[in-house]
C-alpha cells in the first residue's frame, strides 16, 4: 500500500474530505441554480466567527460554530422571504457582521490567532476521528434529505412560484436547504478551511453544469468531480507538501477549466 | 376532467382585495368573481396591478385587505392545488441554464405532495405524455429546456400546468415571445381546453384583438377594477380610461 494510505491522519482526511466532496456539490447544485452561491461563503464566515467565539470562551468551537451558522442560515432565509433586504444585501449584511465580530475577537484573544488558523484554512494533520464522524454525518444527512425531498428541492429551485402553486411547501424547503448548508459548511471547515469551503460547494457544480445533462445526472457528475477534487488535491498536497485546502480547490478549478476548454474546442470544431 | 371537492363554487373570487408594495398601492379594493367555464382576460397598462392581482388570486401574494377564495375556500385554507394550473411570464421564470429535460419539467406538474422515492421515478406517466402532445411538445421530450426557443419553453410550461388537469388555469402573458402562428395555435389550444374540458381561464393579456375574440369576460384594471364585462360591452370610454387616449388606435384597429 502506498505510504499515503498508511498514515492515520491522511486516511482520516480522505474519509472526511471525500464525504464532504460528494455532498457539497449536491447541495451546491441547488444553491448555484438559485443564484445563491454566495450563501455558502457567508455561512462559512459566520461559522468561522462561531469557532472564534468558541475558542475565546475556551470550549466547543465546532458546536458553537454550528449553532451560529445554522442560526445565521435561518436569519438569512427570513430576511430573504420578508423582502426586508434583497438577497445579496442580506448576504452582505450577515457576512460583514460575522467578519467584524471575528476580527474583534481575534484582537482580544491571546491564543486565538493560532487556533483559528486551523478553521480558516483547514488543517489535515489536526483532523480528529470526531471530525471525521461529523463530516460523514453531515454528508449522509445532506444526501438523505435531498434524496428524500428530491421533488420538493427540484421544484422550489426550478421556479419557486410555480412550485408554490403546485402545493410545494417552498418556504420550509428553503429553510431546510439553508440549514443543511450551514451544517455542511461548518463540518467541512476542519478539512477544507472556512475560507475555501464555498469553493467546494460551487466549483464542481459549475463544471457539471457545463456538461449540459439532465438534473439527476448533473447532481451525480458534480458529486464525482467534488470527490475527485478532494482525492487528487489531498494526494498532491501530501507529496508536494503544500496546503491541502488550496490544492483541493485548485484541482476543482483545473477540472472546471478543462471541461470548459474541451467544450469550447468541440463547439468550435462543430461550427467550422 | 376530474371533479372533486366543492364543484359548484366559483373557481376564483376577489372581495375587496387591496395590496401595496410598501406605500405604493398595486391593487385597490378589487371585487369580482370568475365563474366556472369563464375565459377572463385581465387587461390594463404597465404597472396597473395585473400581475399582482393574478398572483393574489393564486396565493403568491397575500392581500392586506379583503379576501381571495379558490373554489369557495379562502386561500389561507386552500389545499387542493392540483385544481389550479399556473403559467408565469416565461421571462420571469427559471434560470436559463437550468439542467432539466422537457419531460422532467412536465413531471413537476404532477406533484401531489411528499413522495419519499420521487428521486427514483423515471418513467413518464400517461398524463405527462398526453400534456406534452396537447401542447405540441412531444417530439422535444428528451431535450433540455434551456436549449429550446422562447415559444417552445412557454409550451413546456403550459404542458406542465396541464398535466394535472387543472380546473382553473392562470396565465400571465403566455404568448410573450411566441411568433404569430405559434400564438394562433396557442389560442386554439386554450379554446379546446375550454370547450372540451370546461377549464376556467384567467389570462393577463396585452393583445386586445385576442381579448375581443376569445374572452367571455374582460376585466380592465388600473389599480382599481374599472370594468368587468363581456367584450362586446366594453366601451371605448372604459378602454380610454384604462389606457389613456393612445388606446383609440389599438381598439379601432381590432374592431
Amino acid at each position: 500500500m502506498p505510504e499515503i494510505f498508511q498514515l492515520d491522519f491522511m486516511v482520516r482526511a480522505f474519509i472526511a474530505g471525500g464525504a464532504i466532496g460528494v455532498s457539497a456539490p449536491v447541495l451546491g447544485t441547488f444553491l448555484v441554480l438559485r443564484r445563491l452561491s454566495l450563501i455558502a461563503e457567508t455561512l462559512s464566515h459566520v461559522a468561522i466567527t462561531g469557532a472564534a467565539i468558541g475558542i475565546f470562551l475556551g470550549d466547543y468551537p465546532i458546536i458553537i460554530a454550528m449553532a451560529t451558522s445554522v442560526a445565521a442560515a435561518i436569519a438569512l432565509e427570513r430576511l430573504r422571504t420578508t423582502r426586508w433586504l434583497a438577497s445579496d444585501g442580506a448576504l452582505a449584511l450577515v457576512l460583514y457582521t460575522a467578519l467584524a465580530v471575528a476580527l474583534v475577537l481575534i484582537s482580544r484573544g491571546d491564543h486565538l490567532n493560532v487556533s483559528l488558523l486551523g478553521y480558516l484554512f483547514g488543517n489535515v494533520v489536526t483532523v480528529t476521528s470526531a471530525d471525521v464522524w461529523a463530516a460523514v454525518a453531515a454528508s449522509v444527512l445532506t444526501l438523505f434529505f435531498i434524496g428524500l425531498l428530491y421533488s420538493e428541492f427540484l421544484q422550489s429551485t426550478f421556479d419557486a412560484d410555480m412550485a408554490k402553486v403546485s402545493g410545494v411547501p417552498v418556504q420550509r424547503v428553503n429553510l431546510l436547504l439553508a440549514i443543511l448548508t450551514g451544517v455542511t459548511v461548518t463540518l467541512s471547515m476542519r478539512v477544507v478551511g472556512g475560507l475555501l469551503v464555498g469553493a467546494l460547494i460551487v466549483l464542481p457544480v459549475l463544471a457539471a453544469l457545463q456538461l449540459k445533462r439532465a438534473f439527476r445526472t448533473t447532481l451525480l457528475i458534480g458529486a464525482l468531480i467534488g470527490a475527485a477534487s478532494v482525492f487528487i488535491g489531498l494526494t498532491v498536497s501530501y507529496y508536494q507538501d503544500i496546503a491541502a485546502s488550496g490544492a483541493i480547490v485548485l484541482t476543482a478549478l483545473a477540472i472546471l477549466m478543462a471541461i470548459t476548454g474541451v467544450r469550447t474546442a468541440l463547439a468550435r470544431r462543430a461550427t467550422v | 376532467m376530474r371533479m372533486n371537492g366543492n364543484t359548484s363554487a366559483p373557481p376564483l373570487t376577489f372581495e375587496g382585495v387591496t395590496f401595496a408594495y410598501g406605500s405604493t398601492p398595486a391593487v385597490e379594493d378589487v371585487t369580482f368573481t370568475i365563474e366556472k367555464g369563464d375565459f377572463v382576460a385581465l387587461i390594463g397598462p404597465n404597472g396597473s396591478g395585473k400581475t399582482t392581482l393574478a398572483r393574489l388570486g393564486i396565493g403568491l401574494e397575500h392581500p392586506q385587505k379583503g379576501t381571495v377564495a379558490l373554489f369557495g375556500t379562502p386561500l389561507r385554507h386552500f389545499t387542493q392545488w392540483h385544481r389550479v394550473g399556473y403559467v408565469p411570464q416565461r421571462t420571469m421564470a427559471f434560470s436559463v441554464r437550468f439542467p432539466a429535460k422537457v419531460r422532467d419539467v412536465v413531471a413537476m406538474g404532477e406533484y401531489r405532495g411528499f413522495q419519499p422515492l420521487a428521486i427514483f421515478q423515471r418513467k413518464m406517466t400517461d398524463a405527462a405524455a398526453q400534456a406534452l402532445k396537447t401542447a405540441g411538445m412531444w417530439d422535444y421530450r428528451d431535450r433540455l429546456i434551456s436549449e429550446l426557443s422562447g415559444g417552445q419553453q412557454q409550451r413546456v410550461l403550459i404542458a406542465r400546468a396541464l398535466v394535472h388537469e387543472p380546473e382553473l388555469l392562470v396565465l400571465d402573458e403566455p404568448t410573450t415571445g411566441i411568433d404569430k402562428p405559434g400564438q394562433e395555435e396557442f389560442y386554439s389550444l386554450l379554446r379546446q381546453l375550454r370547450e372540451k374540458y370546461g377549464v376556467t381561464i384567467l389570462m393577463i393579456s396585452h393583445d386586445i384583438g385576442v381579448v375581443m375574440h376569445d374572452a367571455s369576460k374582460v376585466a380592465c384594471i388600473n389599480i382599481r377594477l374599472l370594468s368587468y364585462a363581456p367584450p362586446n360591452e366594453l366601451t371605448d370610454e372604459v378602454l380610454t380610461r384604462v389606457y389613456g387616449h393612445t388606446a383609440d388606435v389599438v381598439i379601432h384597429r381590432h374592431r
